[in-house]
């Protein structure tokens, strides 16, 4: 390990920061995804840049605030109630953002359905974050019973110690 | 029982055990020295008598305002070596820090289970539930990955 790395307080601030990048990166994604699809069904074959810098700046925003003050709920063990209203609150922010930035021309029903996408992002964050964690138990319950499988290195030794003394 | 104490000034030092029948007394005294290195020592509340266990037999370790303490799996005793003592001493037996203020036993842990936040559930054979925090579990995957006894030093 790197020396700098070796401060606790810096590796937990990179790490958390480096989770919130991560954030913003696939959030940004959606949310793009969902605008080049906006537009392209207007005919429009251009994204203007100062949109996306809105976006990035949202998503980012928004890792922030799901991270510091939501308890990152789209990694959590288990959806429950509070998670899902997480979810509403962030995706209805994200909605009004778009809304007052004009990404779809303030148009309304847009606004609801991209609404609606987002809490189905974070529900599929959910889910991936959530199949991601079982094939990681999978593997460290492997991991596991090889090492423990593998055996003490002087427990025979030890064993032949005694036998010899006891003889 | 006779007991001779002879002081050497050079050579090894020697503990010879002359018995007409092996009896548990005597076995007890024979494991006692034969693996002195691997055995710990503790007290129980009264702190009167000294207890002689194995490390494996320990399910985990856990420190309480500064003093260690090892969980069997019955009884619990109070140690007189710190948790990083433990760790250094023990590593190689599956000794591994949990947390700050615990250590788990490696061959007691019935399964294991991934987290949010990349911290690691571990549920003990006597149906307890560890949380190895994110910091040490990054340190625990390496141990599992090497295969090994094997612990940093």
């Amino acid at each position: 390990m790197r020396k700098w790395l070796k401060n606790e307080k810096l590796r937990r601030y990179l790490s958390m920061e480096i989770g919130i990048e991560y954030k913003a990166c696939l959030y940004f994604f959606v949310v793009l995804f969902f605008y080049c699809m906006y537009l392209l069904l207007h005919g429009v074959y251009e994204a203007r840049l100062l949109h996306m810098f809105e976006m990035i700046a949202a998503t980012y925003g928004m890792g922030y605030f799901q991270v510091l003050i939501l308890g990152n709920f789209d990694e959590t063990e288990r959806l429950s109630g509070r998670q899902f209203l997480y979810m509403l609150l962030c995706s209805v922010m994200y909605a009004g953002l778009s809304y007052l930035c004009g990404w779809f021309d303030r148009e309304l029903m847009t606004t609801a359905v991209f609404a609606l996408f987002c809490v189905a992002a974070y529900f599929c964050a959910y889910l991936v974050n959530r199949a991601k964690r079982d094939i990681d138990t999978e593997q460290l319950n492997v991991m596991l019973q090889a090492y423990q499988k593998g055996g003490r290195r002087d427990e025979c030794h030890r064993n032949e110690g005694t036998d010899e003394a006891l003889r | 029982m006779k007991i001779i104490l002879q002081k050497t000034d050079s050579g090894e030092e020697e503990i010879i055990i002359r018995y007409r029948e092996m009896t548990r007394k005597i076995s007890d005294v024979v494991k006692l020295f034969s693996d002195s290195d691997s055995r710990m020592a503790g007290t129980k509340d009264d702190a009167r008598q000294v207890y002689y266990f194995a490390p494996e037999d320990v399910y985990y370790f856990e420190t309480v305002e500064g003093v260690a303490y090892a969980y069997l799996e019955k009884e619990v005793y109070r140690l007189r070596e710190k948790l990083e003592e433990i760790v250094y001493r023990y590593g190689e037996l599956g000794i591994a820090r949990c947390t700050r203020t615990m250590a788990v036993n490696l061959y007691k842990v019935d399964w294991l289970k991934s987290q949010p936040g990349g911290r690691i559930l571990a549920a003990l054979k006597n149906g307890e539930k560890v949380v190895i925090s994110r910091k040490y579990a990054e340190t625990l995957r390496e141990q599992l990955r090497r295969g090994s006894p094997d612990v940093e030093r």
